[in-house]
């Protein structure tokens, strides 16, 4: 369009009908760039062609003359795709301003002078923008990552492993982030999640640190311990909530530069956002899978007590049947008898009836059946994790003790292990007196052994809980009424979770100590969570 | 002599029509034994066929090695013989779904549903016993 503004404002070199086609072919041959090659590649070297056609020995001294040769860069954004942003045409555009100015001759140096400083401000612009383009795609990918904790349905510390990798390719070599939640005051850090499976951590911070990470500041080179290695090479990044405080703890690659980056303050406000959703989403799910439990037992419960009455109505039916001389049984000898011990069999199974009625109306008894799936020993950390600290938010953590260099597979499944860790941890809370203990540890067998430590008030119920959760009779089990141990045992033994109760004395005292084994999933090429 | 063998795992709940059982042949001059099995580690196969009628529990011992499906397919796959003699015993109205799943036809095996009627098993057991004689 700006050409033909050239065809009637100046004196051009050739004549205007030569103009007038090659205006034409540029319209033709850009149509099929864009809308039948359907591609941009290329379409800033027709331009530069078009631009060259018309000014060549033209005087670029005229202000629509000197238009025309910045149009290119005052409108780049008209070139800016996935091909062209990041470098522009720099050197093609340079070449056309030195073609145009040697065909019409030597001007002022001045001139020249002016031109190149118009170049270079409109380039410098375009590279700036062209920066800030690549930093806001960058952090859009970042985020991007995070929201796969929505979109692609994994787990929150997943998402730091995805962050990583995204920085690796900037250049940003990151060894671990790992998230801690604090009070107001930062006087007792609680791990949240990690990147990398957590034994033990030490986080020792001064007043001064702790004051710029209340104001939401992030700090550097902090006394920072994981699994008792020194982390050095760290920045401590905080979001500020207003009950809580989140630190988010990056540490670098021993020969990466440290750097604030300004891409994970938006990146970790959305991750505690993130966090906290998780947590309001377990809370309603744990609230969801209550009430599900409740209905399957109810439902289990009564369909199983349909079965048992029906087994156990034999004796009374046969008692009808002599009554009613059914086959003429009167007439045998030992009639008498027979209704004497018929009648002694139907009171026996109508106690029974009642002894189960009586354990149904108090507890109904039945897990779900779960589907198992191997997972990792980390995301049983995760689950057992969230839920320890849901219901003892004041406990002290639960110690770990893995090998991180083996990726066994544990046959399981994560709602199973949602109501047995919560069955069995409500219950330590609910009978502990002050002691409260819990052991993750990974045996060089490979067996996954939870250990739940607890202090007691009555010894004798505890004598008892431990014999029924050692009973290899499951009837046995069913008829207690106390700590939830035949749903206990139920879930575990749907999972192949092996159970172990037994009395230890630690610091002069006595505990009650449940063991969950957890054995190697045979088959390990099942999907790893 | 009639010997029947029950696969059973609740054999309290059942003793009552088989006592009565036991009255009626012995009021008709003759004798009804019966072996009761827990588990099916204590069938002895090989005695099977000696069995004038046995008598399976879907729901067996949990320590049972084998459930009353498995028993039945054993029964139809190895000793087909004597699954007109066999007849299930179950507290489960519906059995139908349970017999699809594990491979077994509806029509069969006759199937006892609990409460047991002794008269229904004694005429079970006349039947098979005047088939085995015809």
């Amino acid at each position: 369009m700006f050409g033909v503004v050239l065809l009637f404002a100046v004196d051009l070199a050739l004549p205007r009908p030569i103009y007038v086609v090659v205006v034409f072919v540029y319209v033709i041959v850009s149509f099929l760039l864009l809308w039948y090659w359907k591609t941009r590649r290329y379409s800033h070297i027709l331009d530069l062609c078009l631009i060259l056609l018309f000014l060549f020995g033209v005087d670029v001294g005229n202000c629509f003359c000197f238009a025309f040769l910045l149009f290119p860069l005052i409108s780049r954004g008209v070139y800016i795709d996935r091909y062209t942003y990041d470098k522009f045409f720099i050197p093609e555009y340079i070449i056309l301003v030195v073609v145009v100015d040697a065909s019409f001759g030597l001007q002022n140096i001045l001139f020249y002078v002016f031109q190149a400083l118009v170049v270079v401000m409109f380039a410098l612009l375009y590279w700036m923008s062209v920066q800030r383009m690549k930093d806001d795609k960058r952090m859009a990918q970042m985020l991007d990552k995070a929201d796969d904790y929505f979109l692609a349905q994994i787990k929150s510390y997943e998402v730091y492993k995805k962050i990583i990798e995204r920085l690796s390719i900037e250049g940003v070599e990151v060894k671990s982030i790992t998230c801690f939640e604090c009070d107001s005051q930062i006087q007792k850090f609680h791990l949240v999640n990690s990147s990398y499976l957590v034994s033990t951590f030490f986080l020792n911070l001064n007043t001064i640190e702790k004051i710029h990470l209340q104001n939401g500041d992030s700090i550097s080179d902090v006394d920072y311990m994981l699994d008792n290695v020194k982390q050095k090479r760290n920045e401590v990044y905080s979001v500020v909530q207003p009950s809580t405080i989140f630190l988010f703890v990056v540490v670098y690659q021993p020969d990466a530069a440290i750097l604030n980056n300004p891409d994970f303050e938006p990146l970790f406000l959305r991750m505690s956002r993130i966090i906290t959703f998780e947590r309001v989403m377990r809370e309603k799910r744990d609230s969801t899978i209550q009430d599900m439990i409740k209905k399957s037992r109810f439902v289990n419960g009564a369909t199983n007590v349909m079965h048992f009455i029906k087994n156990r109505l034999t004796p009374l039916q046969t008692l009808v049947d002599l009554a009613k001389n059914e086959g003429d049984v009167k007439k045998l000898d030992n009639f008498d008898e027979i209704l004497e011990k018929t009648a002694f069999s139907a009171q026996r199974e109508i106690n029974a009836i009642l002894d189960k009625a009586e354990y149904l109306l108090n507890k109904q008894n039945n897990p779900f059946v779960f589907i198992k799936e191997g997972y990792d020993a980390h995301t049983i950390f995760e689950v057992l994790s969230s839920i320890w600290s849901n219901l003892l938010p004041l406990s002290d953590k639960i110690v770990v003790d893995t090998k991180q260099e083996v990726k066994t597979l544990y046959e399981s499944n994560i709602e199973g292990l949602e109501i047995l860790f919560s069955d069995i941890i409500g219950n330590m809370n609910k009978y502990a007196k002050n002691y409260l203990s819990c052991v993750f540890k990974q045996n060089d067998n490979s067996i996954l052994t939870i250990s739940f430590e607890n202090d007691f008030g009555n010894s004798k119920d505890i004598e008892a809980l431990i014999n029924d959760v050692n009973n290899p009779n499951k009837d046995a089990v069913i008829y207690r009424t106390s700590y939830g141990v035949a749903n206990i045992r139920a879930i575990s033994d749907n999972l192949c979770v092996g159970l172990l109760a037994s009395l230890v004395e630690k610091d002069n005292r006595e505990l009650y100590r449940l063991e969950l084994n957890f054995k190697p999933k045979k088959d390990e090429e099942n999907t790893n969570h | 002599m009639k010997k029947i063998l029950i696969i059973e795992n609740e054999f309290q709940s059942m003793i009552a029509p088989i006592m009565v059982l036991v009255g009626q042949y012995k009021n008709l001059q003759e004798e009804l034994t019966y072996k009761v099995c827990v588990k099916s580690q204590e069938v002895d196969w090989d005695g099977l066929p000696t069995y004038n009628v046995i008598l399976v529990d879907l729901s067996l011992a949990a320590k049972s090695e084998m459930d009353g499906y498995a028993i039945l397919n054993k029964i139809k796959a190895e000793y087909p013989d004597l699954i007109s003699r066999t007849a299930v015993i179950t507290g489960n109205g519906k059995v139908e779904e349970a017999f699809k799943e594990k491979g077994i036809e509806m029509d069969e095996f006759k199937v006892f549903t609990k409460p047991l009627k002794y008269m229904l098993l004694k005429e079970f057991i006349d039947e098979v016993t005047a088939e085995k004689t015809v």
